[in-house]
Protein backbone atom coordinates (compact mmCIF):
# COMPACT_ATOMS: atom_id res chain seq x y z
CA UNK A 1 0.00 0.00 0.00
CA UNK A 2 0.96 3.40 -0.73
CA UNK A 3 1.54 6.37 1.00
CA UNK A 4 -1.09 8.14 -1.28
CA UNK A 5 -3.54 4.79 -0.46
CA UNK A 6 -2.86 5.41 2.90
CA UNK A 7 -3.42 8.80 2.97
CA UNK A 8 -6.89 7.90 1.15
CA UNK A 9 -7.63 5.46 4.02
CA UNK A 10 -7.03 7.59 6.74
CA UNK A 11 -9.42 11.11 4.85
CA UNK A 12 -12.03 8.45 4.51
CA UNK A 13 -12.44 7.84 8.28
CA UNK A 14 -11.84 11.24 9.65
CA UNK A 15 -14.79 12.05 7.23
CA UNK A 16 -16.59 9.22 8.31
CA UNK A 17 -16.18 10.75 12.05
CA UNK A 18 -16.91 13.82 10.34
CA UNK A 19 -20.40 12.90 9.30
CA UNK A 20 -20.92 11.77 12.51
CA UNK A 21 -22.49 14.27 14.71
CA UNK A 22 -20.91 13.30 17.87
CA UNK A 23 -17.02 13.07 16.35
CA UNK A 24 -17.69 16.19 13.57
CA UNK A 25 -15.42 18.99 15.92
CA UNK A 26 -12.63 16.26 17.12
CA UNK A 27 -13.17 14.92 13.31
CA UNK A 28 -12.57 18.63 11.94
CA UNK A 29 -9.86 18.92 14.08
CA UNK A 30 -7.71 16.27 12.84
CA UNK A 31 -8.18 17.86 9.29
CA UNK A 32 -6.83 20.89 9.90
CA UNK A 33 -4.41 20.11 11.80
CA UNK A 34 -3.05 17.45 8.78
CA UNK A 35 -3.54 20.12 6.56
CA UNK A 36 -3.15 23.35 7.56
CA UNK A 37 1.26 23.20 6.74
CA UNK A 38 -0.07 22.23 3.22
CA UNK A 39 -2.49 24.66 2.74
CA UNK A 40 -0.83 27.46 4.36
CA UNK A 41 2.33 27.56 2.54
CA UNK A 42 0.22 27.38 -0.90
CA UNK A 43 -2.16 29.92 0.25
CA UNK A 44 0.95 32.34 1.40
CA UNK A 45 3.42 32.09 -1.91
CA UNK A 46 0.43 33.65 -3.79
CA UNK A 47 -0.56 36.17 -1.34
CA UNK A 48 2.83 36.62 -0.09
CA UNK A 49 1.70 38.43 3.46
CA UNK A 50 1.62 36.24 6.58
CA UNK A 51 -1.48 38.33 7.81
CA UNK A 52 -3.11 37.82 4.58
CA UNK A 53 -2.46 34.18 4.08
CA UNK A 54 -3.82 33.34 7.56
CA UNK A 55 -7.25 35.46 7.23
CA UNK A 56 -7.44 33.57 3.80
CA UNK A 57 -6.39 30.57 5.53
CA UNK A 58 -8.72 30.50 8.10
CA UNK A 59 -11.70 31.73 5.58
CA UNK A 60 -10.52 28.45 3.89
CA UNK A 61 -11.34 25.95 6.64
CA UNK A 62 -14.28 27.74 7.08
CA UNK A 63 -15.54 27.11 3.53
CA UNK A 64 -14.65 23.28 4.52
CA UNK A 65 -16.33 23.05 7.14
CA UNK A 66 -19.55 24.45 5.94
CA UNK A 67 -19.30 22.55 2.54
CA UNK A 68 -17.26 18.97 3.76
CA UNK A 69 -20.96 17.30 4.21
CA UNK A 70 -21.28 17.96 0.26
CA UNK A 71 -17.75 16.50 -0.17
CA UNK A 72 -18.43 13.49 -2.70
CA UNK A 73 -15.32 11.88 -2.52
CA UNK A 74 -14.98 11.90 -6.40
CA UNK A 75 -11.88 13.36 -5.78
CA UNK A 76 -9.01 13.32 -2.74
CA UNK A 77 -9.83 15.28 -0.02
CA UNK A 78 -5.99 16.97 -0.23
CA UNK A 79 -7.01 18.13 -4.29
CA UNK A 80 -10.26 19.49 -2.91
CA UNK A 81 -8.74 21.40 0.08
CA UNK A 82 -6.29 22.68 -2.55
CA UNK A 83 -8.64 24.17 -5.04
CA UNK A 84 -10.66 26.13 -2.45
CA UNK A 85 -7.23 27.58 -1.41
CA UNK A 86 -6.53 28.45 -4.52
CA UNK A 87 -9.74 29.91 -5.69
CA UNK A 88 -9.57 31.98 -1.88
CA UNK A 89 -6.10 33.24 -3.10
CA UNK A 90 -6.71 34.45 -5.99
CA UNK A 91 -10.56 36.05 -4.94
CA UNK A 92 -8.67 37.70 -1.97
CA UNK A 93 -5.80 39.43 -4.23
CA UNK A 94 -8.82 40.35 -7.07
CA UNK A 95 -10.28 42.28 -3.89
CA UNK A 96 -7.12 43.70 -3.25
CA UNK A 97 -7.42 44.79 -6.46
CA UNK A 98 -10.76 46.36 -6.69
CA UNK A 99 -10.43 48.00 -2.96
CA UNK A 100 -7.76 49.79 -3.89
CA UNK A 101 -8.77 50.73 -7.26
CA UNK A 102 -5.46 49.71 -9.24
CA UNK A 103 -4.46 47.18 -11.62
CA UNK A 104 -3.51 43.77 -11.12
CA UNK A 105 -0.24 44.36 -12.20
CA UNK A 106 0.41 46.95 -9.36
CA UNK A 107 -1.04 44.89 -6.82
CA UNK A 108 1.75 42.14 -7.99
CA UNK A 109 4.27 44.98 -7.62
CA UNK A 110 3.12 45.72 -4.31
CA UNK A 111 3.26 42.31 -3.32
CA UNK A 112 6.88 42.38 -4.54
CA UNK A 113 7.42 45.61 -2.59
CA UNK A 114 6.07 43.63 0.44
CA UNK A 115 8.97 41.09 0.24
CA UNK A 116 11.71 43.87 1.70
CA UNK A 117 9.52 44.58 4.11
CA UNK A 118 8.31 41.26 5.29
CA UNK A 119 9.65 40.18 8.78
CA UNK A 120 8.52 36.47 8.03
CA UNK A 121 10.56 36.39 5.10
CA UNK A 122 14.10 34.71 5.82
CA UNK A 123 15.25 34.19 2.01
CA UNK A 124 18.37 35.10 0.87
CA UNK A 125 18.64 37.81 -2.19
CA UNK A 126 18.60 34.83 -4.85
CA UNK A 127 15.13 34.04 -3.16
CA UNK A 128 13.44 36.96 -2.78
CA UNK A 129 14.57 37.52 -6.72
CA UNK A 130 13.18 34.25 -7.62
CA UNK A 131 9.95 35.53 -5.59
CA UNK A 132 9.97 38.54 -7.66
CA UNK A 133 10.47 36.45 -10.62
CA UNK A 134 7.29 34.30 -9.94
CA UNK A 135 5.22 37.42 -9.09
CA UNK A 136 5.74 38.52 -12.75
CA UNK A 137 3.95 35.20 -14.38
CA UNK A 138 0.34 35.21 -15.23
CA UNK A 139 -2.11 33.85 -12.39
CA UNK A 140 -2.59 30.59 -13.64
CA UNK A 141 1.24 29.89 -14.39
CA UNK A 142 2.76 31.06 -10.99
CA UNK A 143 -0.37 28.74 -9.48
CA UNK A 144 1.07 25.70 -11.68
CA UNK A 145 4.72 27.04 -10.65
CA UNK A 146 4.43 26.55 -7.24
CA UNK A 147 2.47 23.45 -7.16
CA UNK A 148 4.92 21.91 -9.18
CA UNK A 149 8.55 23.20 -8.14
CA UNK A 150 7.70 23.81 -4.22
CA UNK A 151 4.99 21.00 -3.69
CA UNK A 152 6.36 18.69 -6.34
CA UNK A 153 3.04 17.97 -6.92
CA UNK A 154 2.15 15.48 -9.77
CA UNK A 155 0.55 16.30 -13.06
CA UNK A 156 -2.14 14.16 -12.58
CA UNK A 157 -3.84 15.69 -9.21
CA UNK A 158 -2.35 19.18 -10.08
CA UNK A 159 -5.10 18.47 -13.10
CA UNK A 160 -7.66 17.13 -10.72
CA UNK A 161 -7.38 20.06 -8.49
CA UNK A 162 -7.50 22.76 -11.13
CA UNK A 163 -9.64 21.30 -13.67
CA UNK A 164 -7.22 21.55 -16.18
CA UNK A 165 -5.39 18.78 -19.29
CA UNK A 166 -2.30 17.69 -18.36
CA UNK A 167 -0.87 18.65 -21.52
CA UNK A 168 -1.70 21.94 -20.69
CA UNK A 169 -0.45 22.05 -17.46
CA UNK A 170 3.01 20.90 -18.62
CA UNK A 171 3.06 23.55 -21.34
CA UNK A 172 1.97 26.27 -18.30
CA UNK A 173 5.18 24.85 -15.94
CA UNK A 174 6.97 24.84 -18.96
CA UNK A 175 6.67 28.52 -19.93
CA UNK A 176 7.05 29.52 -16.69
CA UNK A 177 10.17 28.10 -15.83
CA UNK A 178 11.63 29.82 -19.41
CA UNK A 179 10.39 33.06 -17.96
CA UNK A 180 11.59 32.78 -14.67
CA UNK A 181 15.09 31.91 -16.02
CA UNK A 182 14.99 34.94 -18.07
CA UNK A 183 14.29 37.37 -15.40
CA UNK A 184 16.97 35.57 -13.40
CA UNK A 185 19.56 36.44 -16.24
CA UNK A 186 18.48 39.69 -16.54
CA UNK A 187 17.97 40.65 -12.65
CA UNK B 1 -11.19 32.07 -11.24
CA UNK B 2 -10.66 28.34 -12.11
CA UNK B 3 -13.19 26.89 -14.16
CA UNK B 4 -14.65 23.25 -14.25
CA UNK B 5 -12.87 21.58 -17.13
CA UNK B 6 -13.17 18.14 -18.08
CA UNK B 7 -9.56 16.42 -17.73
CA UNK B 8 -7.77 15.43 -20.64
CA UNK B 9 -4.62 13.33 -21.73
CA UNK B 10 -1.62 14.93 -21.93
CA UNK B 11 -0.88 15.77 -25.78
CA UNK B 12 1.58 18.47 -24.99
CA UNK B 13 4.76 15.70 -25.77
CA UNK B 14 6.65 18.10 -23.17
CA UNK B 15 9.41 15.90 -21.19
CA UNK B 16 8.67 16.84 -17.51
CA UNK B 17 12.05 16.45 -16.77
CA UNK B 18 13.98 18.35 -19.03
CA UNK B 19 12.22 21.78 -18.21
CA UNK B 20 14.63 22.62 -15.41
CA UNK B 21 17.30 20.96 -16.77
CA UNK B 22 16.83 23.88 -19.54
CA UNK B 23 16.85 26.41 -16.20
CA UNK B 24 19.89 25.90 -14.25
CA UNK B 25 20.09 29.14 -12.40
CA UNK B 26 16.32 28.04 -11.37
CA UNK B 27 18.49 24.99 -10.76
CA UNK B 28 21.09 26.64 -8.72
CA UNK B 29 18.45 28.71 -6.50
CA UNK B 30 17.04 25.45 -4.92
CA UNK B 31 13.47 24.67 -3.17
CA UNK B 32 14.37 25.84 -0.06
CA UNK B 33 11.15 27.93 1.60
CA UNK B 34 11.85 31.55 2.06
CA UNK B 35 9.43 32.55 4.27
CA UNK B 36 8.69 31.87 7.96
CA UNK B 37 5.87 32.31 10.19
CA UNK B 38 5.56 33.95 14.36
CA UNK B 39 6.61 31.51 16.62
CA UNK B 40 3.75 28.64 17.54
CA UNK B 41 1.51 29.70 15.24
CA UNK B 42 0.41 25.82 13.70
CA UNK B 43 0.72 25.02 17.11
CA UNK B 44 -2.66 27.65 17.33
CA UNK B 45 -3.93 27.96 14.45
CA UNK B 46 -6.61 24.18 14.49
CA UNK B 47 -7.83 26.04 18.00
CA UNK B 48 -8.47 29.45 16.14
CA UNK B 49 -9.83 28.41 13.01
CA UNK B 50 -12.34 25.43 15.39
CA UNK B 51 -13.76 28.23 17.40
CA UNK B 52 -14.63 30.61 13.81
CA UNK B 53 -16.30 27.96 12.51
CA UNK B 54 -18.55 27.14 15.82
CA UNK B 55 -19.06 31.11 16.17
CA UNK B 56 -20.48 31.00 12.57
CA UNK B 57 -22.37 27.70 13.00
CA UNK B 58 -24.23 29.34 15.64
CA UNK B 59 -25.03 32.53 14.20
CA UNK B 60 -25.91 31.07 10.59
CA UNK B 61 -28.37 34.53 9.39
CA UNK B 62 -31.62 33.39 6.60
CA UNK B 63 -31.29 33.82 3.44
CA UNK B 64 -33.98 36.80 3.80
CA UNK B 65 -31.46 38.82 6.12
CA UNK B 66 -28.69 38.07 4.01
CA UNK B 67 -30.75 39.66 0.65
CA UNK B 68 -31.45 42.73 3.04
CA UNK B 69 -27.53 43.00 3.48
CA UNK B 70 -26.90 42.46 0.20
CA UNK B 71 -28.81 45.91 -0.39
CA UNK B 72 -26.36 47.80 1.72
CA UNK B 73 -23.29 46.49 -0.33
CA UNK B 74 -21.25 49.73 -0.80
CA UNK B 75 -21.50 49.49 -4.59
CA UNK B 76 -25.28 49.68 -3.93
CA UNK B 77 -25.30 52.62 -1.37
CA UNK B 78 -22.77 55.00 -3.95
CA UNK B 79 -25.44 54.02 -7.30
CA UNK B 80 -27.96 55.13 -5.03
CA UNK B 81 -26.34 58.32 -3.90
CA UNK B 82 -25.58 59.39 -7.43
CA UNK B 83 -28.92 58.78 -8.44
CA UNK B 84 -31.00 61.04 -6.07
CA UNK B 85 -27.85 63.48 -6.52
CA UNK B 86 -28.98 63.18 -10.63
CA UNK B 87 -32.90 63.66 -9.95
CA UNK B 88 -32.15 66.65 -7.40
CA UNK B 89 -29.97 68.36 -9.91
CA UNK B 90 -32.47 67.68 -12.51
CA UNK B 91 -35.39 69.51 -10.72
CA UNK B 92 -33.49 71.91 -9.20
CA UNK B 93 -32.92 72.92 -13.36
CA UNK B 94 -36.00 72.68 -14.34
CA UNK B 95 -37.27 75.13 -11.48
CA UNK B 96 -34.41 77.52 -11.97
CA UNK B 97 -35.10 77.51 -15.98
CA UNK B 98 -39.16 78.32 -15.40
CA UNK B 99 -38.19 81.25 -13.16
CA UNK B 100 -36.24 82.36 -15.51
CA UNK B 101 -38.72 82.05 -17.93
CA UNK B 102 -41.68 83.80 -15.86
CA UNK B 103 -39.23 86.66 -15.81
CA UNK B 104 -37.85 87.06 -18.60
CA UNK B 105 -41.65 87.06 -20.08
CA UNK B 106 -42.93 89.67 -17.65
CA UNK B 107 -39.92 91.93 -18.67
CA UNK B 108 -40.66 91.63 -22.33
CA UNK B 109 -44.59 92.94 -21.84
CA UNK B 110 -44.62 96.76 -21.45
CA UNK B 111 -46.16 99.18 -19.45
CA UNK B 112 -48.77 99.60 -21.62
CA UNK B 113 -50.19 96.29 -22.67
CA UNK B 114 -50.15 95.48 -19.07
CA UNK B 115 -52.32 98.65 -18.26
CA UNK B 116 -54.36 97.27 -21.43
CA UNK B 117 -54.60 93.97 -19.94
CA UNK B 118 -56.21 95.33 -16.54
CA UNK B 119 -58.54 97.36 -18.31
CA UNK B 120 -60.18 95.10 -20.14
CA UNK B 121 -60.26 92.59 -16.84
CA UNK B 122 -62.21 95.78 -15.44
CA UNK B 123 -64.65 95.89 -18.57
CA UNK B 124 -65.73 92.21 -18.28
CA UNK B 125 -66.67 93.14 -14.14
CA UNK B 126 -68.47 96.07 -14.64
CA UNK B 127 -71.50 95.98 -12.77
CA UNK B 128 -73.65 98.60 -15.99
CA UNK B 129 -73.30 95.34 -18.19
CA UNK B 130 -74.86 93.37 -15.29
CA UNK B 131 -77.99 95.74 -14.52
CA UNK B 132 -78.33 96.62 -18.57
CA UNK B 133 -78.88 92.64 -18.91
CA UNK B 134 -80.90 92.27 -15.87
CA UNK B 135 -83.25 95.15 -17.03
CA UNK B 136 -83.98 93.49 -20.37
CA UNK B 137 -84.75 90.06 -19.02
CA UNK B 138 -87.68 92.27 -16.82
CA UNK B 139 -85.59 90.95 -13.94
CA UNK B 140 -85.21 92.59 -10.89
CA UNK B 141 -81.71 92.84 -9.77
CA UNK B 142 -82.51 92.55 -6.22
CA UNK B 143 -86.25 90.77 -5.24
CA UNK B 144 -88.11 92.81 -2.94
CA UNK B 145 -89.05 90.67 0.18
CA UNK B 146 -92.43 91.18 0.71
CA UNK B 147 -93.64 92.77 4.18
CA UNK B 148 -94.69 90.89 6.44
CA UNK B 149 -98.38 91.87 7.60
CA UNK B 150 -99.32 93.10 10.94
CA UNK B 151 -100.79 90.25 13.22
CA UNK B 152 -104.37 92.35 13.62
CA UNK B 153 -104.99 92.38 9.75
CA UNK B 154 -104.04 88.76 9.42
CA UNK B 155 -107.00 87.95 11.76
CA UNK B 156 -109.44 90.72 10.05
CA UNK B 157 -107.79 89.16 6.36
CA UNK B 158 -109.23 85.01 7.77
CA UNK B 159 -112.40 86.09 8.70
CA UNK B 160 -112.92 88.36 5.32
CA UNK B 161 -112.08 84.85 3.34
CA UNK B 162 -114.68 83.10 5.69
CA UNK B 163 -117.41 85.44 5.09
CA UNK B 164 -117.03 85.61 1.82
CA UNK B 165 -116.69 81.86 1.38
CA UNK B 166 -119.64 81.26 3.39
CA UNK B 167 -117.92 78.78 5.87
CA UNK B 168 -118.78 78.14 9.42
CA UNK B 169 -116.32 78.21 11.90
CA UNK B 170 -117.91 76.08 13.96
CA UNK B 171 -117.62 72.71 11.31
CA UNK B 172 -113.83 73.56 11.11
CA UNK B 173 -113.90 73.12 14.89
CA UNK B 174 -116.07 70.37 14.94
CA UNK B 175 -114.10 68.66 12.14
CA UNK B 176 -110.72 69.23 14.28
Amino acid sequence: MTSADNEAENDAELLEKFRNESTRNFAFHQIVTKYQKRVYWQVRRLVIDHDDANDVVQNVFVKVWKNLHNFKEASRLYTWLYRIAVNESLTFIKQKKLHLFVPFEKVEYGLSRKLHDDNYFKGEEVEKKLQQAILTLPEKQRIVFNLKYFEEMKYEDMAETLDTSVGALKASYHHAVKKIEEFLKKN
Amino acid sequence: MLRKRNIQADKSGLPEHDTLENAPLLKGIGKRNPFTVPDGYFEGLPSQIMAQCTKDQQHIPSAGYNKILLLFKPQYIFVSFLAIVSIALFLRHNYNYQTQNYQSMAVSISDSALLTGVQNDIAYTDISDLENMMANQNTPLFEELPESPPADSANGQIINYLINNNVDASDIESNL
